[in-house]
């Protein structure tokens, strides 16, 4: 029985289920992006249509991809406790997981699935017997403390900022765990859904075809002109590709494409952006049309449920690991109230 | 039959099918539970399937009968549907979809027997042939017998469909009724099944404990109510086909089945004959008749009349008077009272069932000789009150006479109420003279007193039935006869009568209050205990009594309507029950026991005896496909 909550203050924090940012990435300190627009296309960008391209399928090319690795984060900040100091500290109560999922002919099996229940929150102002106490506490009842270490200087816990580490502290666990799925088999050609960067211990990115599906757009690297082709781009048309060079993160091969009608609220609707590492793509498939065969498969296997408010810009494999990772969840209410019951709070 | 495929032979064999699941909108119940179907398996509704649970500490067997198979796609809608390949129905889907079957199953039992739920996650597993059994507690049954193949899906059979004798033949219950639409084989053929059956078991103790006293022993009264149907269950059916139907019967344990053998068939005697009317049966048919004197030794005068007269107040003290008058009871040495037909003490009486003319009165009643004429028809000079009719003849005169100038004796009883008892008299004789014997002394009453087990005994009442009035005097006689028998010094421990009367709606309709009815009601409520059974059947339950349906401690149904299964008397059946009811193949029928939770689902194999002309196999009934070797299921008295 731990009384750590009870002995610093902790109470329930009301509210929905938040999804932590989906564009937050794990930080790898200060980093400089080298952008290089003229990789594939040295003079005046234009439209290039890819549905044209054949030779994409499954049983035609060894690069198209038959595995989709997806993570999952469902979660909110629950609880909050206080610092002897008197600072408020939030309590992320959240399922993550990761999952891999397997195109046998047309259809879409579950590969490998790691999925954990967690408790998120900083843990440097408490003393680390009782920390650890409470951890084991949580442990018998398989739910596992994810301690969040901020920066050893830092004497004042300000709210906005704490939570925030807490929401992205319980992401990267999932992209470990993404991880942990992905490196299962990451010699076969793969999707991942989101940033390579985030999923870079899970695959050598030299050796293994590991692609990435970028859904949402924060920091765009083009000019005015390349900008308002990106918005013009139609159905089944993709712009060049060009290099994304982080200083001390993976440098990749980039393109957006466009796999849905748009129309939406944003301009960018049905646009994504699809990663491949350099190193990778110089030394196997350079000098090939793997951008337009990769970029037709990504076409091909677009969601198509209308009902899914993101339809434009998913992938079918990717849908059903979130349904299924869903499932392997259970009811998050439940696991809510049996924390509270944990940390006795009522 | 070939087609068929045993629960056994199962691709599914003994892996699991699927796992419960009880997530909101689909929870488990102690009556119920859900369960999703695993991807390569195949479920349908009426399997029997069974699943186990370790809760409190103990663990629990369920099993469950398939009620329904669902199927349901990943997609939220149908324009998801639409859009998996862009609403063009020849494009193949990118991928497949990601639907999910899943099942729902009604608790038929659990063991060791609980009220609650099975837990989600645990493995259910299809039932195999023994457990099939088990589900509907074939290990309780204390005298099991089997009435079909317990269906499991579409055309796979699991094991024995059994009911406990017990709920049949008067222990814990009795009597059953089988409702079904006409044409399908779905009732007459089911009761002729079930004393075949029977027939079985009892031939079955009888080998086995030859002087055990209480053994079954079975005497089927098979009544024919419709053409000459049933006289014909001594013959090969010309539609049973050994190759395709013998696998059904040899599934069951009877591996020649045959035909019933020493079958005695009755019908109506000829008006002025001693045979019986044409039946178009090649065998001998018995003829059967009742003489006035019949009528009183066996206390049946009231069931002579219709049930508004036997209502009628005045009328029924009439015929009670009249009946007495008639009677002398001598007590026997045994304590039992024998009723006769008092002699007449003017002895004018020839005694002799020959008629001495052809004349007719002006009534159209033969005259008999000239003094009996004048005692009972002549005019007032002649007429002797007190001289005692010895027959319907004389019995017509003497109460014509009577109500033309009631001597003191009768004066208690209305003129009106005397000349409604002669004009009754007059039609009755009319319409029935040749079951009611108009001149004879006696008539060829049935004797349906069997002391041991007897091949089925078929009684005509089709030839009857523009006479309803004497259709329902027919069943009364036979029953009361059944009564008397059963209730007397001489009752058999252990023999049962089975009574097989199908159109029940006629013989004991709902809200009649007939003698006819309330004897049929008498016995359903009463006679179980004495071994008189009724296998009842109707195409409609809602259109006879109430009592004699609610006493069946068996009900079988086969196919029925839909508005007949929606009455108030089928609600004991759930809503999915129902619908099945209107669905069954001819072959199939749901058993109802008051222990099984949920109605069994079997299907009974193809007869072996023909169940009209058209069925009957030419040429003679024991020589056609009759098995070389001695046949373990020939049934022989």
């Amino acid at each position: 029985m731990s009384y750590f909550f009870l002995n610093y203050g902790g109470a329930k924090a009301v509210g929905g289920t938040v999804i932590p940012n989906p564009t937050y990435i794990p930080p790898n300190g200060h980093d400089v992006t080298n952008v290089d627009l003229s990789y594939e296309e040295q003079g005046e960008w234009k439209a290039i249509p890819f549905l044209h391209v054949k030779g994409w399928r499954q049983d035609e090319w060894e690069y198209s991809p038959t595995r989709y690795v997806d993570g999952k984060d469902v979660g909110k900040i629950a609880a909050r406790l206080f610092t002897p100091d008197g600072w408020p500290i939030p309590v992320r109560v959240s399922q993550i997981g990761g999952i891999s999922m397997r195109i046998e002919g047309r259809d879409i099996l579950s590969e490998y699935i790691r999925a954990e229940r967690v408790v998120t929150m900083v843990v440097q102002p408490f003393p680390w017997a009782e920390v650890e106490e409470f951890a084991i506490h949580l442990q018998q009842d398989g739910i596992r403390l994810l301690p969040v270490f901020l920066d050893p200087a830092t004497q004042i816990w300000e709210s906005q900022s704490v939570t925030q580490a807490t929401d992205n502290r319980s992401r990267e666990e999932m992209f470990s765990l993404e991880e942990e799925v992905l490196a299962q088999a990451a010699d076969i050609p793969t999707i991942v859904d989101g940033r390579l960067q985030a999923h870079s211990g899970g695959f050598d990115s030299k050796t293994c075809p590991v692609f990435g599906v970028i859904k949402t757009h924060q920091r765009i690297p083009l000019d005015m002109s390349r900008l308002k082709m990106l918005y013009a781009l139609q159905l089944g048309q993709r712009l060049p590709a060009f290099i994304h060079a982080p200083a001390k993160n993976l440098t990749t091969l980039t393109w957006y494409l466009r796999i849905g009608e748009g129309g939406g609220q944003s301009a960018l609707d049905g646009v994504v952006r699809i990663e491949v590492s350099l190193d990778w793509y110089e030394s196997h498939v350079k000098g090939t049309n793997f951008v337009d065969r990769l970029s037709r498969v990504v076409m091909a296997y677009r969601c198509q449920r209308r009902s899914y408010n993101r339809a434009q810009i998913s992938l079918e494999p990717i849908v059903r690991g979130e349904d299924r990772l869903g499932a392997v969840f259970g009811n998050y209410t439940r696991l809510l109230n049996h924390f509270y019951y944990l940390a006795h709070i009522s | 039959m070939t087609d068929e495929i045993l629960v056994n032979d199962s691709p599914n064999g003994p892996h699991a099918i699927g796992k419960v699941g009880s997530p909101s909108g689909k929870e488990a119940t102690s009556d119920q539970f859900y369960f999703w179907v695993d991807r390569n398996a195949l479920v349908e509704s009426t399997q029997i399937v069974r699943t186990s649970s370790i809760i409190g500490g103990q663990e629990f067997r369920f099993f469950a009968l398939v009620e329904q198979v669902y199927r349901v796609s990943d997609k939220a809608n149908i324009a998801d549907e639409w859009g998996s390949t862009d609403g063009n129905s020849e494009e193949e889907a990118t991928f497949n979809g990601q639907g999910v079957t899943y099942a729902s199953a009604r608790i038929l039992r659990a063991d060791p027997p609980v009220f609650t739920p099975p837990l989600e996650q645990s493995k259910v597993y299809m039932c195999s042939d023994e457990e099939s059994g088990l589900a509907y507690g074939s290990d309780e049954n204390e005298a099991p017998l089997t009435l079909g193949k317990i269906k499991n899906g579409g055309n796979v059979l699991a094991g024995n469909g059994q009911i406990d004798m017990n709920y049949l033949i008067g222990v814990s219950g009795g009597h059953m009724n089988v409702n079904g639409v006409a044409g399908r084989g779905t009732k007459s053929s089911f009761l002729l099944y079930t004393i075949y059956m029977m027939l079985q078991e009892a031939e079955r103790q009888a080998k086995e404990n030859p002087g055990d006293p209480t053994r079954l022993q079975v005497v089927p009264i098979i009544l024919n109510v419709k053409g000459y149907d049933l006289f014909y269950i001594d013959r090969w059916n010309k539609n049973y086909i050994p190759e395709k139907h013998a696998a059904a019967w040899a599934a069951m344990g009877i591996e020649h089945p045959h035909p019933f053998t020493g079958v005695r068939f009755f019908a109506p005697q000829m008006p002025k004959g001693d045979v019986s009317i044409p039946t178009g049966s090649r065998g001998t048919v018995e003829a059967y008749s009742w003489s006035l004197s019949d009528i009183i030794e066996n206390g049946l005068m009231m069931y002579l009349f219709a049930s508004e007269d036997a209502e009628d107040m005045n009328f029924s003290a009439l015929v009670l008077d009249i009946e007495s008058w008639l009677t002398q009871e001598d007590v026997q040495p045994d304590g039992t009272i024998k009723r006769m037909l008092r002699n007449n003490p003017f002895e004018l009486h020839q005694k002799t069932s020959k008629k001495a003319t052809s004349d007719k009165n002006a009534e159209g009643i033969e005259k008999d000789e000239q003094g009996a004429y004048a005692q009972f028809n002549g005019g007032s000079t002649s007429f002797n009150p007190d001289a005692v009719p010895q027959s319907f003849a004389e019995l017509a005169g003497w109460v014509k006479n009577i109500s033309q100038e009631i001597p003191q004796k009768w004066n208690s009883h209305h003129t009106g109420t005397w000349r409604k008892l002669h004009r009754r008299l007059i039609k009755l004789l009319h319409e029935g003279k040749g079951v009611l014997r108009l001149d004879d002394l006696k008539g060829k009453p049935l004797n349906l007193v069997i002391r041991q087990s007897s091949a089925p005994i078929v009684i005509d009442l089709n030839s009857l039935a523009k006479v309803p009035g004497l259709q329902r005097f027919v069943v009364a006689t036979i029953f009361n006869q059944l009564l008397e028998d059963r209730t007397g010094p001489n009752a058999i421990n252990g023999l049962v009568y089975l009574v097989a009367l199908d159109e029940l709606n006629r013989f004991a309709p709902r809200g009649a209050k007939d003698a006819i009815t309330k004897l049929i009601e008498t016995v359903a409520a009463e006679m179980r205990s004495m071994g008189v059974i009724l296998l009842g059947a109707q195409q409609q339950a809602s259109k006879i009594s109430e009592r004699v349906f609610e006493n069946a401690g068996i009900h079988v149904i086969g196919r029925s309507g839909s508005l007949e299964m929606s009455q108030p008397m089928w609600r004991f059946l759930n809503e999915k029950t129902r619908t099945k009811a209107s669905i069954l193949q001819a072959e199939e029928k749901l058993l109802v026991q008051d222990s099984f939770r949920e109605p069994m689902h079997v299907r009974v194999p193809f007869p072996v005896w023909a169940m009209r002309s058209g069925e009957a196999q030419a040429g003679e009934s024991n020589d056609i496909d009759a098995p070389n070797d001695t046949p373990t299921g020939l049934i022989t008295y």
